[in-house]
């Protein structure tokens, strides 16, 4: 026999006041496994699987005391295993006009409980209520220990250090434990009476300016905690950027080193696209360029009418340069219409390369809108073996394309497709690692 | 060492519902003949006849495996006398028989003896570790008593890095800080983390939410903590067990939380509730039993149920009806049943809210003004909380002074008359105890 002791450690303990308890059965915690499994990253299924167990008791709940309640799961975290994975508690949970914050904890006895900083400080993730569910799995009781409203914490948190993992230790004795009032705001209370920040578009604050730095560093998120790899700050932005957040994710659940240097490559690529100015294409259809797009010395190339009337040699090669590659384009499944927006600009890159890069966009439909870059040598020059052309969006690399030798080829064709939400980042790079990256392409809707 | 006669003496329910302690001679035979020291007065080694028990029933001859069955059998409902005996002499307001009741049955020994494992603890120990992570004794101490327990596992798992730092920071070094906040990550990293895909590989019947740590757990957590001397699986596991004590004992003295700023305005009219009240409050108290009445029906016994609820609200609204009179009467086991079936703390708490919410109907400009704030909102539910206080509380002190035992109390209350009418209608013939009424 070994000393291992396998009695259950620990005392038993008397709580001092009763508790509002509600009893679950096997199937409450066969919906939580099946919740938590969506969730791809393992390691963090338990948590997701707490925070549904939570919000599954929470409903229960209820269902029991006020079954006129109840809540909508759409837009619930716990379903979004990028948000599930880095905020340890039920947020965006609505409840009529009411916006609820569930924070899953196993223990009763605990003097303080850990609430995310991020649901009290992002407007994004604030809620009116927050309630703290203590899950008993051995007993399958759940307990509503207690609740808070946002003001009430908003006016507490002058008292509160966050830790430095990211949680506010809330005292249990600050909670207010008569659920019963819970329950008597959420049938009664005007939702208008708690002020919540107002959630727009989240400005970010630092991280244009530390791109490289967070390029850097969130990759190690692979071993450590979110918390060991950024600043509050840079969190901040980090969590209110959905991208950033599905890239975490994607990063975390896909194993391989190779997978892993893509994805890197691909949030190089996000960072730039989400604070860098964008360039209007939509413009390029009426034949003109945004300041930005003049700035970085793009041009409009000109009408075939125009050019023949005026003769002019360099544009002339230019127009039939750019018609002849759209038409031998094999890449291409249809020709641009005649109202495309049609650009050029020649680069030159750090390695002494030069190139000339041709941009043609135009609307598909009311959706969506397509890009069609072709990059290559300036008249005259030989091809630039070697040349690497990269097209990216917020959700990844679309296209990489390598000018090789053997293929006879002189230029590199791209064409990418998205919606009005989508920005497009062209990055060229030489065969010696010369890189230079375009302003990312964006295309409003409402052409 | 033990005592032998727990083999073959077995601790059981008469069918008259008394325990009581009887020998099985055919067992005592066996065990004397393969253990010749147990036919005197002599113990024997626990561990030996356990291990041998165990092997022959699960490899054994037949006739054998039989018989070894029943000596383990009678060891664990022993074990399991014990061990309620000594909880319920720590908490003495647990009753005995309850608790035995729960556990003293043959599916669950029979599940304690399958699952036990003789390399890896005593039967005892074992069995204890069952009865108390059996769910319904769980929640019978959780529920009537408020008694909980929270494993080791269970505490590291929901600590997060911030709180131990502060735990330990009070009286610790530096350096010991460091090496807790170390411990605990990596204990979540290997525990915590992969617990899902871990729980999926444990049997369902004997798995446990937050087992402790296996051994390739504790080895993995030895290798990936800086070297020290004592870094073997079993010095980490020493070393988690501490930890988790330095937290359980942890009592920070709370901070005061600033003083909340209250917009409370001019009372409200008095009369204005007390006009509207009647025809609310008979809504209330049809909308809040109809919930409870449906809430009951989904569970186990849903039917039965509805009509014990039912029965028992006429029995103590109309009738008042003693506890323990109810008890009987709608076939529960004891006055705690009845208290929590009735749960009248909540019932009238969900009377009172449903009393806010039917007055926001009549009275717009009185109450319509109160819900654009919590704490006028919170002040109105009192006022109304206050009237039907008058009433539920008359009737709650009455209780606790008489101790369940009056006899055919006439509840001549509002809220009580109410809930009264609201059954009769509800279900004519409810007032007898043998009512049949569908909820």
């Amino acid at each position: 026999m070994t000393n291992t002791d396998i009695s259950d450690n620990g005392c038993w303990t008397q709580l001092e006041e009763p508790m509002e308890t509600l009893l679950l059965d096997s199937k409450h915690f066969e919906e939580a496994e099946r919740i938590s499994h969506n969730n791809q990253a393992v390691s963090r299924q338990w948590s997701n699987y707490l925070q549904a167990l939570a919000l599954i008791s929470f409903e229960a709940w209820l269902q029991e005391r006020e079954p006129s309640l109840t809540v909508t799961r759409e837009s619930c975290s716990v379903f979004q295993p990028e948000v599930a994975s880095v905020i340890e508690a039920v947020c965006d949970l609505q409840l009529g006009g009411f916006r609820v914050c569930l924070i899953p904890t196993l223990r009763l006895t605990a003097d303080e409980v850990a609430i995310p900083r991020a649901v009290v400080d992002i407007g994004a993730y604030a809620a009116h209520f927050y309630v703290v569910v203590a899950l008993d799995e051995e007993a399958e009781v759940a307990t509503i220990r207690g609740f808070l409203r946002y003001d009430q914490l908003v006016h507490y948190r002058s008292q509160l250090q966050p830790d430095f993992d990211w949680n506010y230790p809330l005292p249990s004795s600050w909670l207010n434990t008569d659920v019963n009032e819970l329950l008597l705001n959420l049938q009664c209370l005007d939702p208008q009476a708690i002020s919540l920040p107002i959630v727009a578009n989240h400005h970010l604050t630092v991280l244009p300016r530390q791109r490289a730095e967070i390029l850097a560093v969130l990759p190690q998120a692979l071993e450590k905690p979110l918390w060991e790899v950024l600043t509050w700050e840079q969190a901040v932005d980090v969590l209110t950027q959905p991208h950033l957040l599905r890239w975490l994710y994607q990063y975390q659940t896909e194993p391989t080193p190779a997978r892993h240097q893509e994805l890197i490559t691909a949030l190089g690529d996000l960072l730039q696209i989400l604070t860098r100015k964008a360039i209007n294409v939509g413009l390029w259809m009426e034949r003109r360029l945004d300041d930005l797009a003049a700035a970085v010395s793009w041009q409009i190339v000109p009408e075939a009418a125009l050019v023949r009337e005026t003769r002019r040699f360099d544009d002339q090669s230019i127009v039939q340069t750019l018609g002849e590659l759209l038409e031998e384009s094999l890449e291409l499944e249809e020709r641009p219409p005649e109202h495309a927006g049609r650009v050029y600009q020649d680069i030159a890159l750090t390695d002494g390369t030069y190139l000339r890069l041709y941009a043609v966009a135009w609307p598909l439909d009311g959706q969506n809108w397509t890009l069609v870059i072709i990059a290559g040598a300036r008249p005259g020059d030989l091809p630039p073996y070697g040349l690497q052309l990269r097209v990216s969006d917020q959700t990844g690399v679309l296209v990489e394309e390598t000018l090789a030798q053997d293929q006879q080829l002189a230029y590199l064709f791209a064409q990418v497709e998205g919606s009005h939400d989508d920005l497009f980042l062209v990055t060229l790079r030489s065969a010696s690692g010369a890189t230079q990256e375009s302003e990312p392409f964006a295309f409003p809707g409402g052409f | 060492m033990g005592e032998p006669w727990k083999y073959w003496t077995r601790v059981e329910f008469a069918s008259t519902g008394h325990r009581r302690k009887s020998e099985v001679p055919a067992v005592k035979l066996f065990l004397q003949k393969h253990f010749p020291e147990s036919a005197g007065q002599s113990k024997v080694s626990d561990r030996e006849v356990q291990r041998c028990l165990t092997n022959w029933v699960r490899a054994g001859e037949e006739a054998d495996r039989q018989m070894a069955q029943l000596g383990l059998h009678c060891y664990t409902t022993n074990a399991i006398e014990g061990h309620c005996r000594k909880f319920v002499n720590q908490f003495n307001q647990v009753d005995f028989d309850t608790l035995i009741g729960l556990v003293l049955q043959d599916e669950f020994i029979a599940e304690v003896i399958a699952s036990y494992d003789p390399e890896k603890s005593a039967l005892s120990t074992w069995t204890k570790m069952r009865i108390f992570s059996h769910r319904d004794v769980k929640r019978f101490l959780r529920l009537d008593h408020g008694i909980i327990k929270e494993t080791d596992w269970q505490i590291l798992c929901s600590t997060s890095p911030g709180a131990l730092r502060r735990i330990l920071g009070s009286e610790r070094t530096a350096y010991e800080v460091g090496q807790g906040g170390e411990l605990l990550q990596v204990f979540k990293e290997v525990y915590c983390g992969p617990l899902m895909a871990e729980r999926e590989k444990l049997n369902q019947k004997s798995r446990r939410p937050y087992p402790q740590p296996t051994q390739q757990q504790l080895m993995k957590m030895a290798l990936q903590l800086p070297p020290r001397p004592d870094s073997g699986w079993e010095d980490v596991l020493n070393q988690l067990r501490e930890l988790a004590k330095v937290i359980r004992t942890d009592r920070a003295q709370p901070p005061v939380p600033p003083s909340a700023r209250s917009d409370l305005s001019p009372e409200p009219q008095q009369d204005l509730l007390a006009d509207y009240r009647s025809p609310c409050i008979a809504k209330a108290v049809s909308q809040v039993i109809e919930t409870r009445l449906h809430h009951l029906s989904q569970g186990r016994n849903g039917e039965k149920k509805g009509k014990q609820y039912l029965n028992a609200l006429g029995l103590f609204y109309c009738q008042g009806a003693s506890m323990k009179d109810i008890a009987r009467m709608v076939d529960l086991s004891d006055q705690p049943s009845v208290s929590r079936l009735l749960d009248r703390k909540t019932l009238k708490a969900d009377i009172s809210r449903h009393l806010v919410v039917c007055m926001r109907g009549c009275l717009d400009e009185g109450i319509g003004q109160g819900l654009s704030s919590p704490d006028r909102l919170k002040a109105w539910d009192q006022r109304v909380s206050t009237f039907l206080e008058e009433d539920v509380d008359k009737l709650m002190r009455a209780d606790a002074k008489e101790g369940y035992t009056s006899q055919n109390r006439q509840m001549r209350t509002l809220l009580a008359q109410e809930i009264c009418r609201y059954v009769q209608t509800v279900c004519r013939q409810c007032l007898k105890a043998a009512c049949q009424c569908s909820g």
